[in-house]
């Protein structure tokens, strides 16, 4: 995400820009990877991925679900990054408080 | 104070985040919503501990994979109920929020719920919001310090309980009770009990008024259920200005001003900080704590109520309120079919389950007689909490028969799998075709379930 700065912004106003998209991100994938992973273990159970015997494998069926939520969780944070990515160079500059101000061009003669 | 422009860091773009210490206000709304923290508090950290025929009452029990809520037992195969109610929730904050705006943010939202008891725990540490903001200007002390530890040695505690908690509805809390003291529970418990209890502790303890304005999704679409009839909290301008400060023996309207004495409390309790008296905005979560405040203020002052109220846009007007509008009536019709469909469809459910897996290692066997046989797997699901038998009858084309042709006794809440032969003279008639496998209840025939099945015989 490495926007040329405006000239009024600070290096710490980036910072903070910065950590919001990460927020939105973030937590954009965990609502969506909550509601997916309640779906994918409707259908799939963990006995079905590591057997029935839990001692068998290095994971209990607790840790299977952990795993198929971050495992989600990592997945939809890359969607919505790339959703942010493609935005950003699609060429539709960030609104900001100090564009919407700006008078617009008068048209020519 | 908040009602002055919102201040801006030096070249940012975004408003820095003032730490808002809402006042505390006691008056017929907040008495509600303590009422609503008790009530949804006391259900979450007290259902898991509930029993009931010897198992937790609720329990969303992930080994097992069986959700029990009371006496209604979930399977997988049961996804659609969990869908339904999910979609019955949602409809029903639509209804809600169309009807009387945001009730559920202000009342019934965990954010709220918890960050109300976050602030009981911050108001016994470090005093009233006067107190907490001198405390926090001072420099540090020990005095200081120790009333700062106590308050977060009281979050943590809090949102680990919490987390525990959480967990406990999807595993055994009686186990993990004991585990946790023993100090001996699982890495995942450990680490879910953390993780809940982290997300408890920022979202009530320091995030507060940012997850509704940033996070919450809801709170940027519920505006598209708002229209002119919706109740909202709103400050009533020609009531109230020009308002100004008075004395109290000056009487009303004295001097041309209007009922707002400009005594600020409406902001001071406010949880999102915002001034209601600058209009509808979507940063208010309708906890009508400024209704409690002003309502205080007008009494003190020998005023009527209701300077800062419920109404509606319209009412605002002098318009009329209409009640059932299009809007309300498509919600409330769609919720009436949805939770129709979920109750009978409960209704109707059979406790039971039947599953038809075909022998894949050969497709028919000739026998001696001059009969074909073909061998089934069926998996039969007791869905019930009582142990039952089940007989298994097979039905189609041709004098089916079955071996053995006896009742199977399945545990409650277990899956049995049963080998059996279907048998049937070869080519009466010809070829392969559909049949249907039958079980039912031996002593409650109403629990029955079919399941098709192909069954292969030689076409010539």
């Amino acid at each position: 995400m490495n926007r040329p700065l405006h000239p009024d912004e600070s290096p710490r106003a980036e910072l903070s820009r910065r950590a919001r998209l990460i927020g939105v991100v973030l937590w954009s994938s965990f609502l969506a990877s909550a509601a997916g992973t309640m779906f994918f273990f409707a259908f799939i159970a963990p006995a079905d991925l590591i057997g029935e015997d839990p001692q068998a494998s290095l994971m209990d069926h607790l840790g299977v679900y952990s795993l198929g939520f971050f495992g989600l969780w990592c997945l939809s944070a890359l969607a919505a990054t790339l959703a942010l990515f493609l935005h950003r160079v699609s060429g539709v500059p960030p609104a900001s408080a100090d564009e919407h101000r700006r008078p617009r061009p008068e048209p020519g003669p | 104070m908040n009602t002055s422009a919102p201040p801006v860091a030096s070249g940012s773009f975004y408003e820095a985040h003032q730490k808002i210490y809402p006042r505390d206000v006691k008056g017929r709304f907040a008495r509600l919503r303590t009422l609503a923290v008790l009530a949804l508090l006391g259900l979450y950290y007290l259902l898991p501990w509930f029993e009931l025929h010897g198992r937790q009452a609720v329990l969303f029990d992930l080994r097992e994979r069986k959700f029990y809520i009371f006496e209604l037992v979930l399977w997988p195969q049961d996804f659609i109920f969990l869908t339904g109610l999910l979609v019955i929730a949602a409809l029903s904050l639509f209804f809600f929020t169309a009807l009387a705006g945001r009730l559920w943010c202000g009342f019934a939202c965990p954010q709220t719920v918890w960050t109300e008891v976050y602030l009981w725990m911050e108001r016994l540490a470090e005093g009233d919001r006067a107190a907490r903001m001198r405390l926090d200007q001072a420099s540090w002390s020990l005095h200081k310090l120790g009333r700062k530890l106590a308050k977060q040695a009281m979050w943590i505690i809090f949102g680990l309980w919490t987390g525990l908690t959480f967990v406990g509805f999807f595993s055994p809390i009686r186990e993990l009770a004991h585990e946790a003291l023993a100090l001996s529970l699982g890495p995942w418990e450990i680490f879910w009990t953390c993780f809940y209890g982290f997300a408890t502790y920022g979202n009530a303890g320091l995030l507060r008024e940012q997850v509704c304005k940033y996070m919450c999704p809801y709170a940027r679409f519920q505006s598209a259920m708002f229209d002119r009839d919706t109740l909202v909290i709103t400050y009533d301008t020609e009531r109230g200005e020009p308002r100004g400060a008075r004395r109290r023996e000056a009487g009303r309207g004295a001097g041309g001003l209007g009922d707002c004495i400009d005594c600020t409390w409406c902001v001071q309790v406010c949880p999102t900080g915002i001034d209601i008296r600058q209009g509808l905005q979507y940063e208010c979560i309708g906890c009508a704590a400024c209704i409690d405040a002003c309502d205080s203020v007008m009494e003190r002052m020998g005023y009527p109520r209701g300077l800062v109220r419920y109404t509606t846009q319209h009412a605002l007007e002098h318009k009329s309120t209409v009640v059932l509008r299009p809007r309300i009536i498509v919600y409330a019709a769609l919720l009436l079919v949805l939770v129709g469909g979920f109750v009978v469809g409960l209704a109707l459910r059979q406790p039971i389950g039947l599953d038809v897996i075909r022998d894949r290692n050969a497709l028919y066997r000739m026998l001696d007689d001059g009969r074909v046989e073909n061998v089934y797997t069926l998996k039969i699901m007791n869905k019930t909490e009582q142990p039952h038998s089940y007989r298994v009858t097979v039905s189609g084309p041709g004098a089916l028969a079955l071996d053995p042709a006896v009742s199977y006794l399945v545990a409650a809440g277990e899956v049995a799998p049963v080998a059996l032969r279907v048998r049937r003279p070869a080519y009466e008639p010809r070829g392969a075709e559909t049949i249907q496998f039958h079980i039912s209840a031996v002593d409650d025939p109403r629990q029955s379930a079919s399941r098709a099945a192909r069954f292969l015989a030689p076409a010539s």
